[in-house]
C-alpha cells in the first residue's frame, strides 16, 4: 500500500528542456511565488520555495507540462536563497526594432502551432508594436 | 538537561501547530526533556519556534512578550510554515507582517530595538511534515 506522504503534493519543479517561458505560472500563482528577471540576455524564471503554498495552480496551468509534481514536501534551509529554485531562457528579439520579445522557445512553439492549423503568419518574430505597424502597412 | 523552548503561534491557522505536535512527542520520544513555554519566563532561549504570519492582532503582543526582560537573547530562530516564512497566502495583506522578518523590521525601523538570535532556520511547507521539523529541532536540540 502506498504510504499517505505520497499523495500529498510536493513542491514544484520546472524541466528547463520543456519549459517555454509564457509566463502562465507567473500569472496564475496566487501567492506570487513565482517571479521573472531578466540578466544578461536571459530570463531568470524563479520560484520562491519560502511563500509556495503547493496549491500546484501552475502545473495545472502549464500548456506543455513542464512543471512537475515532486515528492518533495518540506524543503528546510538555513539561508533564503537556499529556497529559491531558479531556472535560466535564452530569450529573442524583435526582428525590426530589436526590442525583446520573449523567449526563442515561444517563439518555436507558436510556429509550430501555426503550422498545426496549417495558417501562414510572418509577423511572429515581430514585437507587438511591430506587429501592429506592418499589419497597417499592407492594408494603408 | 532540559531545553528551553520559546513557542509563539502569531495567528497561523493551527496546521503547523498540529504537525508540531508530533515533533514533540517524537523528541520525547527520543528522551529530550523539554520545557516548552508560550510566555517569556526567562532572558535567553535555545529555541524560538514561530508560526503563523505575524497578523496586526499579533503584533503588540508579541512585542509585549519578548520585552519583558528589556531584552531576550535567542539562539535559533526556527520558522515553520510558509506564512512565518515569508507571508504565504498573507503575504500583501494589510492586516498581517507578511513573515516574522518584516516584523523583526519593523521592531528596527519603528522602535528601535533588535531581536538577537545567532541563526534561522526556514521550514517552508503548508504545513511543513513533521520528520523535517523533527529533523531540525532534533539537531539543534
Amino acid at each position: 500500500m502506498q504510504s499517505v506522504a505520497f499523495t500529498l503534493r510536493g513542491v514544484p519543479e520546472v524541466d528547463e528542456s520543456k519549459c517555454i517561458l509564457c509566463l502562465a505560472c507567473r500569472d496564475s500563482c496566487p501567492v506570487d511565488a513565482i517571479t521573472v528577471e531578466h540578466v544578461n540576455g536571459k530570463a531568470r524564471l524563479m520560484i520562491n520555495y519560502a511563500r509556495c503554498i503547493r496549491c500546484l495552480v501552475c502545473a495545472e496551468r502549464c500548456p506543455v507540462g513542464a512543471i512537475k509534481v515532486t515528492q518533495r514536501h518540506t524543503v528546510v534551509a538555513d539561508s533564503k536563497s537556499e529556497l529559491t529554485y531558479s531556472i535560466e531562457k535564452k530569450l529573442t528579439t524583435c526582428e525590426k526594432c530589436g526590442t525583446t520579445t520573449g523567449s526563442v522557445d515561444y517563439v518555436n512553439y507558436v510556429m509550430e502551432k501555426l503550422r498545426e492549423l496549417q495558417v501562414e503568419f510572418k509577423l511572429v518574430r515581430q514585437c507587438g508594436k511591430c506587429r501592429v505597424r506592418s499589419i497597417h502597412e499592407v492594408f494603408l | 538537561m532540559s531545553r528551553r523552548i520559546l513557542y509563539v503561534n502569531t495567528g497561523s491557522c493551527n496546521g503547523c501547530d498540529i504537525e508540531l505536535l508530533v515533533a514533540f512527542t517524537k523528541l520525547i520520544e527520543e528522551g529530550r526533556e523539554l520545557e516548552v513555554t508560550h510566555e517569556v519566563k526567562s532572558d535567553s532561549y535555545d529555541v524560538l519556534i514561530v508560526t503563523g504570519p505575524v497578523t496586526a492582532q499579533h503584533t503588540c503582543r508579541l512585542i509585549r512578550e519578548l520585552f519583558k526582560f528589556r531584552k531576550v537573547y535567542i539562539k535559533n530562530l526556527v520558522l515553520v510554515g510558509v506564512c512565518a516564512c515569508d507571508g504565504g497566502i498573507w503575504y500583501d495583506s494589510y492586516a498581517t507582517m507578511g513573515g516574522f522578518e518584516n516584523f523583526v523590521r519593523y521592531l528596527r525601523d519603528v522602535y528601535g530595538v533588535e531581536l538577537v538570535y545567532d541563526r534561522v532556520y526556514y521550514v517552508s511547507g503548508c504545513p511543513p511534515r513533521p520528520d523535517e521539523i523533527f529533523n531540525v529541532l532534533y539537531s539543534l536540540l
